[in-house]
């Protein structure tokens, strides 16, 4: 005949209701606010379009309007030439003090003069792309404008970056 | 936002592979251990920010993982099923001063780490133990024999 075999004694169950403190119900209230705020895409990077027309040419600027530190992304300028006539002596220039709250310029083409960028001829519906490649480093808002100039008119694209620490 | 759902897709994957992993391997790191759990955080590291470096995605990541273990915490508190999946139970290993060897080799816990671990309890001869847990931390607890003469005093009857 065995022995009853002798249970090591248990734990004494009891209800599982959940009850919360209020330091925590508030603290892990604000701190749950921020993945769903990121979740919903606060404070994240996003990009941002602008257009605008200079005589016949078409322009089209993306750049970064919120981006984190230590980020790298593109401003992009887009001119696309909608005349049948050919257009010249196309200036587009972007403001210093926007530029510069970048670091680790890239540029593509190279400008003629610091920001400054020149294309010769553009032939009736060629788009021609200006690319700078930036690293966001200097925290806070950023403004500024990309001028486009020739001589049948001239366009100015307001320009605003959100860099978050 | 991609970090948050990198932090919480690692955090539950994790979760789930210490759980598989057994309760050992908690409680003590052999060096094998020591260098995978090392290469376990090199590995998910990238993954987990995705070369984001920026202050408010570190805010952000701290954040997700603080409130999944606080979420973690109530939901296996209050469904016994999440603490299942999540948690392990303790073990019986030692029953009567008899080894249980069947619940050892699935702990993966050789007799001589028993005893030791009951010289570190102060236990020195295996029958004087009642019952020998492996405690879901991977630690051992030990309930000696002599404990069956410990007279608890019955309640005194309400008036």
């Amino acid at each position: 005949m065995t022995e009853p075999r002798e249970e090591p004694p248990q734990a004494p169950e009891v209800q599982p209701r959940l009850r919360f403190r209020k330091l925590e119900i508030v603290g892990v209230g604000i701190m749950a606010l921020l993945p769903l705020a990121a979740l919903a895409g606060a404070f994240g990077p996003a990009m941002e379009r602008q257009e605008a027309r200079a005589g016949s040419l078409t322009i089209e600027a993306e750049y970064p309007s919120r981006i984190r530190n230590a980020m790298t992304e593109r401003i992009t300028v887009d001119l696309s030439n909608e005349a049948a006539a050919p257009v010249s002596d196309i200036e587009v220039a972007f403001e210093p003090a926007f530029v510069e709250a970048f670091e680790n310029l890239m540029f593509t083409p190279e400008p003629e003069h610091p920001y400054v960028f020149t294309i010769d001829t553009l032939e009736p519906g060629e788009t021609r792309r200006i690319a700078i490649e930036v690293l966001a480093r200097e925290y806070g808002r950023h403004e500024g404008t990309i001028g486009v100039d020739h001589a049948g008119g001239t366009a100015e694209l307001p320009v605003r970056t959100t860099i978050f620490p | 936002m991609e970090v948050v759902i990198r932090i919480a897709c690692i955090y539950v994957l994790l979760t789930l592979a210490f759980r598989a992993l057994g309760k050992r391997e908690l409680s003590q790191l052999s060096p094998f251990e020591l260098v995978m759990l090392l290469l376990i955080a090199e590995i998910v590291s990238p993954a987990l920010t995705a070369g984001d470096e920026s202050f408010t995605g570190a805010v952000f990541g701290a954040a997700t993982l603080l409130v999944l273990a606080f979420a973690h915490s109530a939901l296996s508190y209050r469904f016994k099923a999440m603490q299942k999946l999540t948690e392990a139970s303790p073990a019986l290993v030692v029953y009567h001063g008899r080894i249980l060897e069947d619940v050892t080799r699935k702990e993966r816990l050789r007799p001589d780490e028993i005893f030791s671990e009951m010289h570190k309890a102060g236990i020195e001869r295996l029958d004087e133990v009642k019952f020998g847990f492996i405690e879901p931390d991977g630690m051992m607890s030990f309930v000696r024999v002599d404990h069956e003469d410990t007279h608890v005093p019955e309640q005194p009857a309400p008036a």
